[in-house]
C-alpha cells in the first residue's frame, strides 16, 4: 500500500513547489498534456489541465503523483525512479481525457476500444490487454474508473496488481 | 378546440417572480422552426398529472393578487370542463370517457401575456392495462437496431412544452445506471433549447463507462411514461448541434461518440438510477469555481463549460411526476439460458400504490458513490463498488479464474462449459443476500444474437486484480441478467419512501426479491 507523505518534504526537487500551487488554467486552452510514457514533466501539465492538487507517495523504487480534481475526480500516475510514467490510475465522477493522460499511446488504445464498441453494443466495461498497452475502464455515472500501463514500462518487480 | 374561462378586471402591471418559481422557471429560446414564443414565466400546480375519465383536478397558478390573478384567463387544449374560477385557481373536470390516453394542457395566461401550463393525461378505466397508471411494458427485443442483447426497451411520448404535439417514441433503453432522458435528436419534435440567464442554448456531454459519450442540446419537453406526467423538464437530444464542434475533454477517441442508433443500440436512453439529476451539486451554480468538465456548455461561438440549477439539470423524470415519484420497480420473467424476446415492466413509485410495494424484498443501502458491497468467494474478494445496472449487457466482474474471449469479444468470458458461481450483495447497512448466476461462452451465446436477445449467462470481466480499501478492481456490475427473475427496486435520493414496512431506510437504496414479487 502507497504510504502518502506531505508533498513538502520532497524538498529536493523544484517542481514540488509548482505541484503545492494550484494553477488556474483554462482548461481548453492547452495542447494535450502527456503522461503515459512520458517524464515528470508531463505530471506537472496534467496537474494544470486538471487544475489540481498534487500529493505524493513513494513506494517502493516508484513514485505515486495522486492530483485531485476540484469536481472530485482523482487521477494517480505512477513514475518510475528512471523518471517515466509507467502506469495512470482514474476514479471519479469524470473520465478524463484519454488523450490527455495516454498520449503516443492513444492510437492503440482508440483503435482497440472502437473495436470492442463495434461488436455486440451494450454497456459494458473496456478491457484492452495487448502486449505493448493495458487499459482497463468501468463504472457508472458519477463514479467511474480505470488504469492504464505499459507491461514493458513497469519496474522491475512492480506487479500490475499495485497499479490502482 | 379551446375553452376559455376569464375572470374581469384590472390589468397586471408587473410580472414578479417568486424565488422557487425562478428555479424552475423556463427561459425558452426556440430553434429554427419554432412556431410561437414559449416564454414559461410562473409556474403552474400540478405541472404534469394523470386524471381518471370523469374526475376533477384543482390547478394553481403561482401567480398573486399584485401580479394578475385579477386577469387571469385559463384555457385548456384537448377536451374536458373548466369551471370555479377563484383567484389564481381553477377546477379542470375531465370528459366522462376517453378511448385511450388522451392529452390535455391547462394553460393560465396573465393579462401581460406571461404564461403557466398543466401537462395533463386524461386516463380511461375499464381496460385493465390502461388503468395501471404507473406501470409499463419493458421488452428485450434486442432492440430497434437489433444489435442490443439484453436490453430492455420502453416507450416514452414526448410533447412540445405546453401543447399536445405529442410524439410516442419507442426502443427507449430503461437504466437503472444512469439518469436522465436521452433521446437521439432525430427522433424528437422541434423543442425549445434550454438556455443560460443570456439566452444562449445549454449543450451536454454525458459519458459511460466504456469511455464512449453523447453529446448534444438540452431540450424542454413534456415527458409521458405510462399515465404519468413530468411536466416541462430538461431533456438530452442526442446529436452534435450544427455548427459546434464537441469539447475536446467529451471525446476520448474516434469511435467513442455514440450519438446514433447504430452506436447506442437505442432511440434513446430513460435513466432511472439513484440521484434525482445526472451531475447533482457539482454542476449546480452554488458549487462555486470552475463549472466541471466535460458536463454542461453553454454555446454561442464556441461551447464553454457552465453551471445548471439542479431543478433545470437533465433530471430523472421520476422525481417530476406528480405521485409515484420516488423510485421505480422493474422486472422481468426468468429466463432459463436465452430467449428470443422477454416481456417485463417498469413500475413508478415505491409503496405509493397497491402494486408497487416492497413485500419481502431485502434492501440494501449505499455509500456516497451509489455503491454497496458484493463478496465474491472465487475470486476471494470483497468488491466495495458494486451496483446494479439493467443498461450494462452482461454480469461484469474481476478476476482472471474464467478464460476471456478472443478479440473482438475480449471483454466478455469463455468457459468451455457453463460455469455456475454465486456472490452476496451486501448493503452499507448490513443486508446480505446470496445470488447464484452462471457464466456461459460468450462467443457461443453472441453469435446466437439477434435470433435471441435475452441471455441470462452473458458475463465478463470486470478489471483484474485485488480490491484493497476502496482501489482496484473493486466493481461487480450486476447487469441486466441480475434483472431476469427479480423485482428490483431504485429509491430515489432525497425522495420519501412510505414507512410501512417498519424500518425501511431513508433512500437511496437498491431492494430486490426473487419473482414478480411488487404489489
Amino acid at each position: 500500500m502507497a504510504i502518502l507523505n506531505e508533498a513538502r518534504t520532497r524538498s529536493s526537487s523544484f517542481l514540488f513547489g509548482a505541484f503545492v500551487t494550484t494553477v488556474a488554467l483554462a482548461a481548453f486552452s492547452l495542447p494535450a498534456a502527456a503522461s503515459l510514457g512520458d517524464g515528470v514533466d508531463s505530471i506537472t501539465l496534467d496537474q494544470q489541465q486538471m487544475n489540481a492538487t498534487v500529493q505524493t507517495a513513494q513506494v517502493g523504487s516508484y513514485t505515486v503523483y495522486t492530483l485531485t480534481s476540484p469536481s472530485g475526480t482523482v487521477v494517480r500516475e505512477y513514475l518510475s525512479s528512471g523518471g517515466v510514467v509507467f502506469a495512470v490510475a482514474w476514479q471519479g465522477p469524470f473520465v478524463p481525457s484519454m488523450q490527455q493522460i495516454l498520449d503516443t499511446y492513444f492510437q492503440a488504445y482508440s483503435s482497440a476500444a472502437n473495436l470492442q464498441r463495434e461488436s455486440h453494443v451494450g454497456r459494458r466495461p473496456l478491457n484492452i490487454q495487448q502486449p505493448g498497452l493495458v487499459v482497463q475502464t468501468g463504472g457508472h455515472m458519477r463514479d467511474y474508473f480505470g488504469r492504464a500501463y505499459v507491461p514493458s514500462l513497469l519496474p522491475s518487480g512492480v506487479n500490475p496488481n499495485d497499479v490502482r | 378546440m379551446q375553452r376559455v374561462l376569464t375572470s374581469g378586471g384590472s390589468l397586471a402591471s408587473r410580472l414578479l417572480f417568486a424565488a422557487l418559481l425562478a428555479m424552475v422557471a423556463l427561459s425558452a429560446a426556440c430553434g429554427g422552426n419554432a412556431k410561437e414564443n414559449t416564454a414559461t414565466t410562473f409556474d403552474v400546480s400540478p405541472r404534469g398529472q394523470s386524471v381518471v375519465e370523469g374526475n376533477s383536478i384543482q390547478i394553481s397558478a403561482d401567480v398573486n393578487s399584485a401580479n394578475g390573478f385579477d386577469g387571469l384567463t385559463w384555457t385548456i387544449s384537448g377536451p374536458g370542463q373548466l369551471s370555479n374560477q377563484y383567484q389564481n385557481s381553477v377546477t379542470y373536470t375531465a370528459p366522462f370517457s376517453v378511448p385511450a390516453n388522451t392529452n390535455v394542457v391547462v394553460t393560465a395566461t396573465t393579462n401581460s401575456g406571461s404564461t403557466g401550463y398543466s401537462a395533463l393525461t386524461i386516463l380511461p378505466v375499464g381496460v385493465v392495462q390502461s388503468a395501471q397508471q404507473n406501470v409499463q411494458q419493458v421488452i428485450v427485443n434486442g432492440g430497434p437496431a437489433q444489435n442490443r442483447p439484453n436490453g430492455g426497451f420502453t416507450s416514452v411520448t414526448i410533447c412540445v412544452p405546453g401543447t399536445t404535439t405529442c410524439s410516442p417514441i419507442d426502443g427507449i433503453l430503461v437504466d437503472t445506471g444512469s439518469v436522465g432522458l436521452r433521446i437521439l435528436a432525430s427522433a424528437l419534435p422541434a423543442l425549445p433549447s434550454l438556455t443560460d440567464s443570456s439566452g444562449t442554448p445549454i449543450s451536454e456531454c454525458f459519458q459511460f463507462g466504456d469511455d464512449s459519450f453523447v453529446w448534444g442540446q438540452v431540450v424542454v419537453a413534456d415527458v409521458k411514461v405510462a399515465g404519468e406526467v413530468a411536466g416541462h423538464i430538461s431533456i438530452h437530444s442526442i446529436a452534435d448541434p450544427t455548427g459546434f464542434s464537441i469539447p475536446s475533454a467529451c471525446s476520448n477517441g474516434a469511435g467513442s461518440d455514440s450519438d446514433s442508433q447504430q452506436a447506442l443500440g437505442a432511440n434513446g436512453i430513460l435513466g432511472v438510477g439513484l440521484e434525482p439529476q445526472d451531475c447533482g451539486l457539482a454542476c449546480d451554480p452554488s458549487a462555486g469555481g470552475k463549472p466541471p468538465t466535460p458536463s454542461y456548455y453553454s454555446c454561442s461561438s464556441s461551447c464553454t463549460p457552465t453551471f445548471v440549477g439542479l431543478a433545470l439539470q437533465v433530471d430523472s423524470p421520476v422525481v417530476f411526476f406528480a405521485a409515484d415519484n420516488n423510485g421505480v420497480v422493474v422486472q422481468f420473467p426468468p429466463v432459463l439460458g436465452s430467449a428470443p424476446a422477454l416481456n417485463g415492466t417498469i413500475t413508478f413509485g415505491i409503496g405509493t400504490e397497491v402494486n408497487n410495494g416492497l413485500g419481502s424484498a431485502t434492501i440494501f443501502t449505499v455509500d456516497g458513490n451509489g455503491n454497496f458491497t458484493t463478496q465474491f468467494p472465487l475470486t476471494g474478494q470483497s468488491l466495495t463498488s458494486s451496483f446494479i445496472d439493467s443498461g450494462s449487457s452482461g454480469l461484469f466482474f474481476p478476476g482472471s479464474a474464467i478464460p476471456t474471449c478472443s478479440s473482438p469479444n475480449s471483454v466478455f468470458f469463455c468457459p468451455a462449459s457453463v460455469v455456475p458461481l454465486t456472490a452476496t450483495t451486501t448493503g452499507t447497512n448490513g443486508s446480505q443476500s446470496v445470488v447464484d448466476f452462471s457464466v456461459g461462452n460468450a462467443d457461443d451465446l453472441l453469435a446466437e444474437s439477434p435470433t435471441d436477445v435475452a441471455f441470462s449467462a452473458l458475463a465478463g470481466q470486470n478489471g483484474t486484480g485485488t480490491c484493497q480499501q476502496g482501489q482496484g478492481a473493486c466493481s461487480f456490475d450486476w447487469g441486466m441478467p441480475f434483472f431476469y427473475g427479480r423485482s428490483v427496486f431504485v429509491a430515489i435520493n432525497g425522495q420519501p419512501v412510505p414507512a410501512v414496512p417498519a424500518g425501511v431506510p431513508p433512500a437511496p437504496w437498491w431492494a430486490y426479491a426473487v419473482g414478480s414479487d411488487a404489489r
